[in-house]
């Protein structure tokens, strides 16, 4: 037992002899993505010189969108910034247990989110889990409804009657596909913003009641595109979706369409893009003028 | 990413904090879980333990090296597993601590921290020459090869095998010394 009793001690040693002898293998590894970073971080910065020139180029010819400032009733309202990613509100304590738990299942490590979930918000038990590294009382661990558990999955003791959620960090998805069937198959869209500009050139916002199928539709029109993380907001937005994830705990999910069918949806702290067609968009934009009620929203500051 | 900023994510209870410290260690963690346990899917199992573990420890830790600081998480829990699966069957990969059993004298098995054994240790590594000091760094905080070792320091396995012999008996007189051995 000796050699484990050195081997415990020896792990303790100054961090400056464990850096001073880290492998040349490792180091350079490490040093290569300090190198890799910056080379992305340049190319980056001229696709990024290169997207403003194009957008300013293409932005003129873009096809216009309806006034509707005259069909509607206004709506006064005071709050000019709508749409942040919030919590549903848990008690205190609840949450802090939430945010400090982290399990492994499947070899992919799940952390508390601060979310609480009652225990009939879950499909299946998928399995069981040790704390990590303490050794206690396994945790039972459930997929939650209309949730991948590549995701996120629902964590608790056998009897508790709440479970708390815990999102995969490391999930990502590639295609809008996933994006939809993984996380955005449990939300629901609680309102549209239409953006637009009026006969004086005012930009204005209408809010339209519209029935999720056909967002849902609108953003599966590009379901084979690849999502791509985003390097920057969309500029000229035209319409924006709302919609809360309630298993989540996420309300004010964003999901924002620019004028040329680039969409961003921000969706547990990832922002991802893909892009839909400009006829798909404009047929979405005059469905939901011509046929879904609207206000035309007057901020007051 | 900047170690300070990865910490801050973790202070600000950012899951990114998770992403980015595997984005950047990965590689680090799986080769020192790997060096211990000769074994893909228990290191990567044990580099993700370790992630997890730092979630738990950050705050309130602020590691000043969170390499060393990770490192130090991964290798316990290799270690840990290793102690874990010999006990249930023995044999299995050669340990290379078993190097190390002759520094130290009877002593009963404690799992608790050896502080003052780990004090000592830091003295002695401390008075050793640089050279001396990373070849048995590397052989027993990072459990590299004696032909590894031999490759990064340019020196012939012979001289690293005869470098490691001399300072296990400085070691083995060192905590002697100290009052750690029988």
């Amino acid at each position: 037992m000796n050699e484990h009793r050195i081997a415990r001690a020896l792990n303790d040693i100054d961090d400056a002899f464990i850096e001073q002898a880290m492998p040349t293998r490792v180091r350079r590894a490490l040093d290569r993505r300090g190198r890799l970073t910056r080379r992305l971080g340049m190319a980056a910065g001229l696709i990024l010189a290169l997207g403003i020139c194009a957008a300013a180029v293409f932005g003129r010819i873009a096809a216009p969108f309806p006034d509707v400032s005259d069909r509607l009733a206004v709506k006064l309202v005071t709050d000019t910034t709508p749409g942040i990613n919030t919590p549903a509100s848990t008690p205190d304590s609840e949450i802090s247990i939430s945010s400090r738990l982290a399990v492994t299942y499947c070899e992919q490590l799940y952390i508390g989110c601060g979310t609480v979930v009652p225990r009939d918000e879950t499909e299946c038990l998928l399995g069981t889990a040790p704390q990590a590294y303490y050794p206690s009382d396994a945790l039972q661990i459930y997929k939650l409804r209309g949730v991948s558990e590549r995701c996120a999955v629902a964590v608790g003791s056998r009897e508790g009657l709440v479970l708390s959620v815990c999102t995969n960090p490391q999930y990502r998805p590639d295609t809008l596909d996933g994006l939809m069937n993984d996380i955005l198959g449990a939300a629901e869209f609680t309102g549209v913003h239409y953006l637009f500009s009026d006969r004086s050139g005012q930009p204005q916002t209408a809010e339209y009641d519209c029935p999720a199928d056909r967002i849902t539709a609108l953003l599966r029109s590009a379901r084979d595109e690849k999502l791509t993380q985003a390097s920057e907001d969309i500029s000229d937005t035209c319409l924006t979706f709302f919609a809360d994830i309630p298993v989540l705990g996420c309300t004010d999910v964003e999901i924002s369409i620019g004028r040329d069918g680039r969409v961003q949806a921000d969706v547990l702290g990832q922002t991802y893009q893909f892009r839909i067609g400009r006829t798909q968009l404009h047929r979405f934009v005059r469905y939901l003028t011509d046929n879904c009620d609207g206000q035309l929203l007057i901020y007051e500051q | 990413m900047q170690d300070c900023d990865i910490v801050e994510l973790f202070f600000g209870r950012d899951e990114q904090a998770i992403a980015e410290t595997q984005k950047k260690y990965e590689k680090y963690c799986l080769y020192i879980a790997n060096g211990i346990l000769h074994c893909r899917e228990d290191a990567e199992e044990c580099a993700n333990d370790a992630y997890s573990r730092l979630w738990q420890l950050i705050p309130p830790a602020r590691p000043a090296r969170l390499s060393a600081f990770l490192g130090k998480l991964v290798r316990g829990l290799a270690i840990d597993k290793l102690r874990e699966s010999h006990a249930k069957k023995r044999g299995g990969p050669e340990l290379v601590l078993e190097e190390l059993d002759e520094c130290l004298g009877d002593t009963s098995a404690c799992d608790e921290p050896d502080i003052d054994l780990r004090d000592a240790i830091n003295r002695f590594l401390g008075e050793l020459p640089d050279d001396a000091r990373v070849i048995f760094v590397q052989r027993y905080w990072y459990m590299c090869s004696v032909r590894e070792i031999s490759r990064e320091t340019g020196s012939s396995e012979s001289r690293v095998k005869v470098t490691l012999a001399r300072t296990r008996e400085k070691l083995r007189r060192y905590l002697e010394k100290e009052g750690f051995s029988v």
